[in-house]
This record gives structure tokens, sequence and C-alpha cells, in this order.
């Protein structure tokens, strides 16, 4: 657990967190508009803000007490700035050995560089690589010095669009196979959704929340989500693929029932996030027959929120939480009610 | 005149006073880049105030009369005086004044803006991220110092030593307070030139004084040309 309570005080900027209690497994964002704070808390957490007074834990061990602090030489932490910081008097291979060599462990520069994809420019010049190889020599020279949380600090903001759809799925890969904790300061949605187990979400030099990143998409008010509205969030695991209807079945995890989406060429992922927004899913008392429709889920009501004109509602698919966005006047037509079993007809679903 | 005499452009010239001048300005540089580069880190990374009082005390040998700081590096050598009394303590003996030792004291003061204000500029060019990042992977102060902000201040460390260098060799009116004109030992070639233009042995005059232009053309086309060869690109 990384405990933090914290003041960050300058004559135009203050950032005041009490009590924000962040897990290390998984990846927690550090969600907000630019200027509401994360870039210095993330800085403070890596010892990097010397205005910081205050108390920082992580797992039993003290960072911070009042404003006597662990030098950051001492945290074994691995930060990846949003230029990247890589250092441009040497090459890849030497900005990479900077951090093996003073690293408690040397993991094999060849090993992360090519886990990277970066080890045909280890020789390269830091100012000839491109943007997307500059990002992921950061990331393997980051590793290299084996942290033991790794903090990122929007991490995509310097890359075109192009390139961060390459990026994105490989800190998708790293997040899976290192199960290093990560912090990443994020002021994208999409990110967020990819990437994130819990958020923190802050405005204004504070804290506002601090939820899991399913919930946090779900909530009709959620900053995430100001233009398309609340979304689901599913974990899936590839089950077969039909290359004649150019169709791919994802089961559901934990549950038996699966959905059908369209082979997603980038995407060659076993493992899967699945996104329904909540106005792509109609209920039905029973299951619809001769429809254009492909997924159905059976769950049954957990709750109806009405917001408005409409209604929001968590039917329970086997454990997970799947949001339908419907009109009061559906609500009364069907007669739902909480614990009912409905279906939950889905008209769009997207791998994130 | 010296036994060893060096013949240029026909003209019977004494040497001694040009091996002194390379010897004060090597040891001047040195001992500028000692205290000039955590001086210069020091002021550039400085957020207080007090900076700008300290850039102007850096800069002032750049606008008062050398004689006016020669007059003041006299008052303090005294050897009646508490610089003498200290000095004594640590056992040298306490002269400074129309010593090798006074000379490069006197230069130090003398040419300090000109090597703290390019590593200044080159310091306050050093991106904090790149020193968070080292620091990030566990290096300490100098470790960093020196394997990041050096390299990548490489042309300001040359600008500054070229320009120390240079700028103390070519100095009269502080090395003629505190040094006077004593041959062998205290006359550098500026002074020699004076002297020769006071005896009216204008060829002398000539041959050192075109000495001194080439040298110092040298030295700036050097500082220009190596400024654009050591670019370094941060980004």
């Amino acid at each position: 657990m990384l405990q933090i309570s914290l003041d960050v005080h300058y004559s135009d900027f203050h950032l005041s967190v009490s009590d924000l209690a962040i897990q290390t497994h998984g990846v927690t964002a550090l969600f907000g508009r630019s200027g509401s704070g994360k870039s210095t808390l993330l800085k403070a957490i890596a010892g990097l803000e010397p205005m910081a007074a205050g108390r920082i834990e992580f797992n039993g061990e003290t960072w911070l007490a009042q404003s006597k602090s662990t030098p950051t030489q001492q945290r074994n932490i691995g930060y990846v700035f949003q230029q990247g910081a890589l250092f441009p008097t040497m090459t890849v291979r030497e900005n990479l050995a900077f951090a093996r060599d003073r690293a408690p462990k040397d993991l094999g520069l060849e090993t992360i560089a090519k886990a990277c994809q970066i080890e045909h420019r280890l020789d390269a010049n830091v100012a000839s690589l491109s943007g997307g190889e500059k990002q992921r020599a950061v990331i393997a020279r980051t590793l290299l010095s084996a942290p033991d949380l790794l903090l990122l600090d929007e991490p995509m903001s310097a890359l075109d669009s192009q390139t961060k759809l390459e990026i994105l799925p490989f800190l998708e890969h790293l997040k899976i196979e290192l199960n290093l904790p990560i912090i990443l300061v994020s002021h994208s949605p999409d990110e967020v959704l990819r990437l994130a187990d819990q958020v923190v979400f802050m405005a204004d030099g504070r804290v506002s929340s601090v939820e899991s990143v399913e919930h946090a998409v779900s909530r009709s008010d959620s900053p995430l989500f100001v233009e398309s509205g609340p979304v689901s969030l599913l974990s899936a695991v590839k089950a077969q693929e039909d290359a004649d209807d150019h169709i791919v079945e994802w089961t559901i995890a934990g549950s038996k029932q699966s959905l059908l989406l369209p082979i997603h060429e980038d995407h060659d992922m076993n493992e899967a996030r699945l996104s329904i927004r909540a106005a792509d899913v109609s209920i039905a008392l029973e299951q619809p027959t001769r429809t254009s429709l492909l997924n159905h889920l059976h769950g049954t009501v957990s709750a109806i929120e009405i917001q408005g004109h409409s209604a929001l509602v968590s039917v329970d698919v086997d454990g997970h939480c799947v949001y339908a966005q419907i009109t009061q006047r559906s609500v009364r037509a069907l007669g739902l009610q909480v614990g009912q079993s409905v279906v939950a007809s889905v008209k769009g679903v997207s791998v994130v | 005149m010296n036994e060893a005499q060096w013949i240029i452009f026909g003209v019977a010239i004494d040497p001694t006073p040009i091996f002194l001048t390379f010897k004060v300005a090597l040891v001047t540089t040195i001992v500028l880049l000692t205290i000039g580069i955590p001086m210069a880190w020091w002021m550039a990374r400085m957020q207080s105030r007090w900076k700008v009082f300290l850039e102007a005390v850096v800069a002032l040998p750049l606008v008062l009369p050398p004689t006016v700081l020669g007059f003041y590096m006299l008052i303090l050598m005294n050897p009646e005086g508490s610089v003498a009394t200290a000095l004594r303590v640590f056992g040298h003996d306490g002269q400074l004044t129309f010593t090798f030792a006074g000379l490069v004291v006197a230069s130090a003061f003398y040419s300090l803006p000109f090597a703290v204000q390019p590593l200044m500029h080159a310091f306050e060019q050093v991106p904090q991220d790149l020193i968070d990042a080292a620091k990030t992977m566990r290096a300490k102060t100098l470790d960093w110092f020196y394997n990041i902000v050096l390299p990548l201040s490489r042309r300001g460390l040359l600008t500054a030593a070229t320009l120390a260098f240079a700028h103390t060799v070519g100095e009269f009116g502080v090395v003629l307070m505190v040094g006077g004109n004593i041959p062998g030992e205290t006359r550098m070639v500026s002074i020699a030139i004076f002297d020769h233009v006071e005896t009216l042995e204008y060829a002398q005059a000539h041959v050192l004084s075109t000495l001194m232009l080439i040298f110092s053309f040298s030295v700036l086309f050097l500082v220009y040309a190596l400024n654009r060869r050591f670019a370094v690109k941060v980004g």
C-alpha cells in the first residue's frame, strides 16, 4: 500500500492530499485536467518535489515524514517523464547501461531491449529516434533500473495518435507481464480505460475520489465520460475465431456467457477488456428472437437509478455489472424491479 | 636582456614574459574552473532574490576600471593585513603583492565573469527532467553532475576555459597594480609591450603586439567554431 498525506505550497498553486491510499498492485491512474496537481503528486511520490511536506509510506517504508525526505535514489522507483528524458549525449545503449549499472540487479540489457522492441536501435543516437522508439527506449531504461514501483507521467502525451496506438498495446503487455505496481498520470479517458484498475480523480489540487475503473466508468456523472455517458467494462478471454464470418467469440471472465465481436486486426491478445456504452444496451424480459442483434446477456437487475428523463439500469451478469441507459417509460412498461431476471441486448461492444 | 632570446621577424625578443603570461593564464583558468563550476551551478539553480545581487557582483570586473580592482587587491594583499595574517597561519609567508600567487589571485577575480557567465548560462539550459531521471536511476549528486550535466554543458565549459585563459593573457591594469613589473617574475606580455613603447623600442612592441593579436583572434575563432561543432540537441 502507498499511503499519502501531503501538502505542496507554491504562491500560485496548492496541492493538498489527505489519507490517500493507493494499492500497490495493478495500475492506478491519476486523472484530472492540467493544473489539477496530478503531476505534482507523482513528483512528490518520486521525491522530486522540493516543496513536499507531509507523510508518504510505501509498503511500510517511510519516504517522507514532515519535510524529512528519503532521497529519490533510495526509493527504488522507475519514472517515465512526459518528454522521455533520454540523455541526449549518449546512445540508446549507453542510456540503458546508465540505468543497469546503478541497479541492484542486472536484468540483462539485451533481454529488456528485445522485450521493448528497441534492440535494433541500441547503437543509435537519441536524436535520430522516432517518437515511439524514444518512448520504448525510455521504458526499457526505466525497467533496467529494476524498480519496485513504476511511475508514468503522461507517457503518451508527446506522441501522435498513430504512435499512441502502437505504444498502448505495448504498455498493456507490460502491465500483464511485469506484475509491477504502476501509477499513471493521464488526462486521456482512453488510456485510463485501457490500462487502469483504479482511478484517483483530481481537481484543483485535491483528490476528489478514488474508485475502481469499473465503477468509475459506470457513473453517469463520471469525469471520464463527459461525452459518451456511462460505460460497462468486462474482462474477457478469447474463445474461438470464425474467420469466415470474421467474428471472434469472447467469453466473459468467470462466466459461461460470451459476446461476439468482429475480428480486430491489431489485437492479437487472448485477454482483453470489452467496453459497452450504456446507451447501446437495451433490456428485454426474455430472450428476443428474430433480431439482428447477436449479443444477449442474461442477468438480474441490481439497481435502477433515475436520471432526469432516463434511467440507468444495472444488470448483474454473473458478477459483472452491465449498464443500460433506457427511458423511464420503458422502465414502467416493463415493470422493472430490482432482483428481476432480464436479458440485456447489446448493440455495440468494442475491445478497448 | 636575457641570454636566451628569440628572434621573431628579425627582432630579438625576451621570451620570459610570454612564458610567464601563459603560466599565469593556465593556472588562473584551472583555479577559475575549480571555483567557477560549483559557483555557476549554485547560481544557475538558485531561486532566491539574492541571485540578481550575486550576478551583479560577478559581473563587476566587466565594467570596473582594472585600476580600481587592482587598488582594492593591493589593499587586501597588504602584508600587514588580515589576509596575510591568515595565510601565515597556514604556513605561507603572507607575501602576495609582486608575486606569482598574487598575480593568479588578482587574475582570477578579474576574469571571474568570463568563466562564470558562460558556465551559468550552460547550466541553466540543462533540463531538470534529465537530472531527475538520473536520480530515479540512483545516480548520486557527483555522479549525475559528472555524467549528465557536464557533457551537456561542454560548450559552456569550453567557452569558459578559453575566455578565462584569453582574458587573463590580455590583462594589464590589474597585473600592473598587483604584480608590478619585475622582469622574469611578474612582467607579463602586456606590461612588456608598455615597457618597450616607453623606451621607444617600437620593433619589439610591434612583434609582441602582433603575437597578441594573432593569439586573441585564434582563440575567439576557435571558440566560435567549436561552439557550432559541439552543439547539443536537447529534447
